[in-house]
């Protein structure tokens, strides 16, 4: 996808520039390897290794690694990176039995007392934002009866309240740090659940619009660099809370723009940083979003796309999938759970954008159709809507 | 990243306790095991130690116990997990009852020795959320926030663009006041490295609090310095968005150099072999400039501007198509 512009060292190497190039050599080695005569990316040749990736997340939904102590405090974050990227390859829902045993564990994570889910079984650790997130998505990506029932409504609201600032913030747990994350997750649950109502949305939007940067991007906190990550988080609870208008949109959307990296098509997720299949998502999810605020503005009409959807799939397929199931950050990293999720996010959302020529059906056939603000299957979010 | 980063190797925490120590320390207490129930899923398997300091803990939080055992143990779950918040936000319950009614000396001694524990596990976990949240705490106790400066420029040395570092630092410098120098040190980064975006925030934010961001000369001035910066490595957005956030409020008009700028390396005007010179980037600042004048024919340019720049800039072909289509709607 070389254009006649790319980022270049202009002469003055840094830090920055060597590492960019070393990526970009090694995404290109990548590229060249499934390139024609004439150069080009034989995409035709290049295969969406959906059965590897399923047994990767089967393995991971049994047992996992030591390496994965660290993650001890995030155990519903596992299973909803799991649950949700099979969604995603798979129509078939999960087996019965494994159904149960999510819907268990996410059961066992909740706090009794104060409300909300934790990082781990109770007791032994505290309700937290995050955690309660990934908890209430897995339970409405399974959307069973059982799943829902696990859901204590009015519980699970006073939590979300307790974790209300008086200046509109969130903070992620009791004694817990503030940032854009708390708003996005709190909305996030409230409105899967019902119960979005006033009290937990006052004074939010103000808020989250004071992390806008002169980037036009969107920070952890007022004055935080431009992130994509955070960016998704607020685009999303201001679009959850009808308030998405408010923001300088053109200065947004150049920003998102600029994120996706020519070299590559994928996106990076702050400016002179290097690509990372994560914000496939982050910031692909974030075109969606700022799609639809647009689109009700009058400013952009239904079948337009406003990144180059070809371009991050190019990315996805032929930098992120693992050799032998999973997918990664970028070439020479890992596998790992969290990018497998949202590198796969980042596809289904892909695949439902306008301007796909030249991509091969294979990579974006069978691939469930995501609600970009929750990241869960629509048909879910729109089940859970209803029951809630 | 919004959770925890792929998992490092085992076994690089440093652990005080050995595990006949712990057990011995909590004879009197029957640890709780994990309650995976009948169908476990993400499981995972612990390294050699972690669940006995788990089931402790477990324990101790079911009991209420915040005392100087139960603090050593909070410190042996984090040496295992330095992600466990529940831990960190014990060892602050921990902190505040075992100092309750003691004199602000005493407490000013606690919490200095629990900003130094953070030190050490901050060295070690730099992207984690808990250690940096659990600092700003100590320091917010202590009222004294006059070394943190130097401990978030040592982080950055090794990182400059943790983004916990920098949202720290900013939180520093705010609470305690301690603008100046700040715009040296934000100096010193972009002398190492100019494509360094969270230097350019940075300035931003100091400038920001401190300055009248409308006042002609600081536009003057800051543009001068980004201008400086773009000859330097004209491809780098940093200074490009920088002088677009900074005049795009006030107009591109309070700066009229930053035009001629624009239209200058627009031309191909600095295009070498390898390099385009930043012709790209001025080129999709002229038409913000152009669009914000307003005359018939800049309009016309403008839009002229974004369908060569579809070309030029192809993974954003979409996005200046649109653009293109916007101008003088």
């Amino acid at each position: 996808l070389a254009g006649l512009y790319t980022d270049s060292e202009d002469g003055l190497p840094t830090g920055t520039s060597e590492e960019q190039a070393q990526v970009e050599d090694a995404c290109q080695r990548l590229f060249d390897e499934l390139a024609g005569p004439d150069g080009k990316l034989l995409r035709e040749s290049v295969h969406l290794r959906r059965s590897d990736h399923v047994a990767y997340l089967h393995a991971g939904l049994g047992s996992l690694g030591e390496g994965y102590a660290s993650l001890d405090a995030s155990r519903p974050w596992l299973c909803y990176w799991i649950v949700h990227s099979l969604a995603i390859l798979s129509p078939e829902p999960l087996s019965p039995s494994l159904a149960d045993g999510v819907v268990g564990f996410i059961g066992r994570c909740i706090d009794p007392v104060g409300g909300g889910f934790c990082g781990g079984p109770y007791p032994g650790q505290s309700a937290h934002l995050a955690p309660t997130y990934a908890a209430v998505n897995s339970l409405v990506t399974i959307g069973t009866a059982e799943a829902y029932a696990v859901i204590e409504r009015a519980q699970l609201g006073s939590f979300l309240l307790r974790m209300k600032q008086t200046d509109g913030s969130f903070t992620m747990h009791d004694d817990g740090e503030a940032d854009v994350r708390g708003a996005y997750c709190a909305m996030a649950v409230a409105t899967l659940t019902g119960q979005l109502e006033a009290r937990l949305a006052r004074g939010t939007a103000d808020w989250l619009l004071r992390c806008q940067t002169y980037e036009g991007g969107i920070g952890a906190t007022p004055g935080e660099e431009a992130h994509g990550g955070y960016t998704f988080c607020a685009l999303a609870a201001l679009v959850l809370l009808n308030q998405a208008c408010r923001l300088r949109l053109p200065a947004l959307v150049a920003w998102l723009s600029q994120r996706q990296m020519a070299h590559s098509g994928g996106f990076q997720g702050r400016t002179n940083k290097l690509v990372d299949s994560c914000y496939s998502f982050w910031q692909g999810g974030a075109f969606p979003l700022v799609h639809s605020v647009l689109h009700d503005l009058g400013q952009l009409p239904a079948d337009t796309d406003l990144y180059h959807a070809p371009g991050l799939l190019d990315y996805i397929l032929v930098c992120a999938q693992a050799p032998h199931g999973g997918l990664r950050d970028k070439p020479g990293k890992a596998r790992d759970y969290y990018h497998t999720c949202y590198s796969l996010s980042g596809l289904a959302v892909a695949a439902a954008a306008h301007q796909l020529a030249g991509v091969p059906s294979e990579w974006v056939e069978s691939v469930g159709v995501v609600n970009p603000v929750f990241n869960v299957l629509n048909a879910r979010v729109d089940q859970a809507l209803r029951h809630f | 990243r919004l959770a925890a980063s792929p998992p490092p190797p085992a076994g690089s925490a440093t652990t005080d306790m050995r595990m006949s120590t712990l057990t011995e320390l909590f004879a009197d207490l029957e640890p709780i095991p994990q309650d995976e129930g009948p169908e476990p899923i993400v499981r995972i398997a612990y390294p050699e130690g972690f669940q006995t300091v788990m089931d402790y803990f477990r324990r101790v939080l079911v009991n209420g116990e915040y005392s100087e055992r139960t603090l050593k143990l909070s410190g042996e779950v984090i040496a295992r997990n330095a992600a466990n918040y529940t831990a960190w936000q014990f060892r602050r319950k921990c902190i505040e009852v075992l100092h309750a009614d003691a004199t602000p000396e005493e407490r000013q001694r606690a919490w200095r020795d629990e900003l130094e524990y953070c030190g050490k596990r901050g060295l070690e976990n730099l992207k984690n959320y808990q250690v940096w949240f659990h600092r700003r705490s100590c320091v917010s106790n202590l009222g004294d926030g006059s070394r943190e400066l130097a401990f978030v420029e040592e982080i950055l040395a090794e990182d400059s663009k943790n983004y916990h570092a920098w949202g720290y630092r900013q939180w520093v410098l705010a609470r305690f006041g301690l603008w100046e120098g700040e715009l040296d040190f934000i100096g010193r980064l972009l002398r190492e490295d100019v494509r360094n975006n969270s230097a350019w925030n940075q300035r931003y934010f100091v400038l920001k609090a401190t300055a009248d961001l409308a006042s002609p000369e600081l536009l003057a001035a800051e543009a001068e310095f980004a201008e400086g910066h773009i000859e330097l490595s004209p491809t780098n957005p940093s200074p490009w968005n920088y002088l677009r956030g900074l005049l795009e409020p006030v107009g591109y008009d309070a700066v009229p150099r930053v035009r001629a700028m624009c239209e200058e390396r627009a031309a191909a005007g600095g295009a070498q072999p390898g390099s385009d010179g930043g012709r790209v980037m001025a080129m999709g600042l002229l038409v913000d400039v152009l669009l914000a004048s307003g005359s018939r024919e800049e309009l016309d340019r403008s839009r002229a501007l974004c369908k060569a720049l579809g070309e030029m800039d192809p993974i954003r072909a979409a996005y200046w198509r649109w653009r293109g289509s916007r101008i003088g709607v």
